[in-house]
């Protein structure tokens, strides 16, 4: 039987973590608190009740941020749909500042991030990132192990066409050209 | 596209099974057969590889500074008692006191030199 852990402990094992994962989904920094406090509580209530191990509680947690993150997009999707044309407008502008290119391959990746569908996002966010099993993360999100790879296929198709374009042109390329004026 | 996986199964699924060590023997066999025959799928999975670096050395770069600034900072020392505050005020009165009296000497000085 897996050893079970003490509350302190397995708090200070995961918050770091679930933060990291909170902030990577696109979290701002009121809404990490309160997503990793809700992973916390779920997993140290369910471990009270001793229906946990160590190895059950991370899937947990991450769970229920990732979950969060899941009803979050999906309202602010449905917010955007109901927008009024003006607010169309500004969301329009707001796309068009996005797609400016970047200037690191650290942005370009945020930015390849947050062109992904949730669900594709939260998988590889806790595969790649987060080091999850695809059965621990498939148990997290509340889906089959088959579509956990076939999400996770998409996830990284669509992040290396945000990225690989970006890579191929020479790095130079788009800053002014300066000439030395004697 | 090589169809290295199970029937049925998207090769891209079958790939990222392979790059997350989450395929059997038999699936890894296939998967490393057919990356050496096909050129395209070999360079998909470079690309795959080095994106997954990128990310967490993204996430990682984001966290670290806050710990190694934590763990290299010199500590703050205590703040100043009120007995010294009180020192240096002391002082402070001493030395504007010795100027005035050395200035009125002087100009005592120079006002008996003129009436001598």
């Amino acid at each position: 039987m897996a050893a079970r852990i003490s509350s302190d402990t397995f708090d200070d094992q995961l918050e770091p973590d679930l933060r990291r994962f909170a902030q990577a989904v696109g979290f701002d920094a009121g809404q990490v608190a309160c997503a990793v406090e809700g992973g916390l509580h779920r997993a140290r209530s369910l471990q009270g009740a001793g229906a946990i191990t160590r190895e059950e509680g991370r899937p947990v947690a991450y769970g229920v941020i990732a979950r969060a993150f899941l009803v979050h997009a999906a309202a602010l999707h449905a917010a955007a749909r109901r927008q009024t044309p003006a607010s169309c407008k500004s969301a329009r502008l707001a796309a068009v500042t996005v797609d400016q290119p970047p200037s690191s391959e650290v942005e370009r990746l945020r930015i390849g991030l947050t062109s992904l569908p949730p669900l594709e996002r939260a998988v590889l966010l806790l595969v790649v990132l987060e080091g999850l099993s695809y059965s621990q993360a498939s148990s997290a999100l509340g889906i089959g192990r088959v579509e956990c790879a076939q999400l996770l296929a998409a996830a990284r198709s669509g992040l290396a066409l945000r990225l690989e374009p970006a890579r191929a042109r020479p790095p130079d390329s788009g800053r002014p050209q300066l000439r030395l004026v004697t | 596209m090589s169809d290295f996986g199970k029937p049925g199964q998207a090769p891209d699924a079958d790939l990222c099974a392979y790059l997350d060590d989450e395929c059997g023997p038999g699936q890894r066999r296939r998967a490393d057969s057919a990356l050496t025959q096909d050129p395209a799928l070999a360079r998909k999975l470079a690309v795959w590889r080095r994106n997954d670096s990128t990310l967490r050395a993204a996430f990682s770069a984001q966290t670290q500074p806050a710990r190694a600034q934590n763990s290299t900072d010199p500590p703050i020392g205590p703040l100043e008692s009120g007995g010294a505050q009180k020192r240096r005020m002391d002082l402070a009165i001493a030395a504007a006191f010795l100027a005035g009296a050395l200035s009125a000497g002087g100009a005592f000085v120079v006002a008996n030199l003129i009436a001598n």
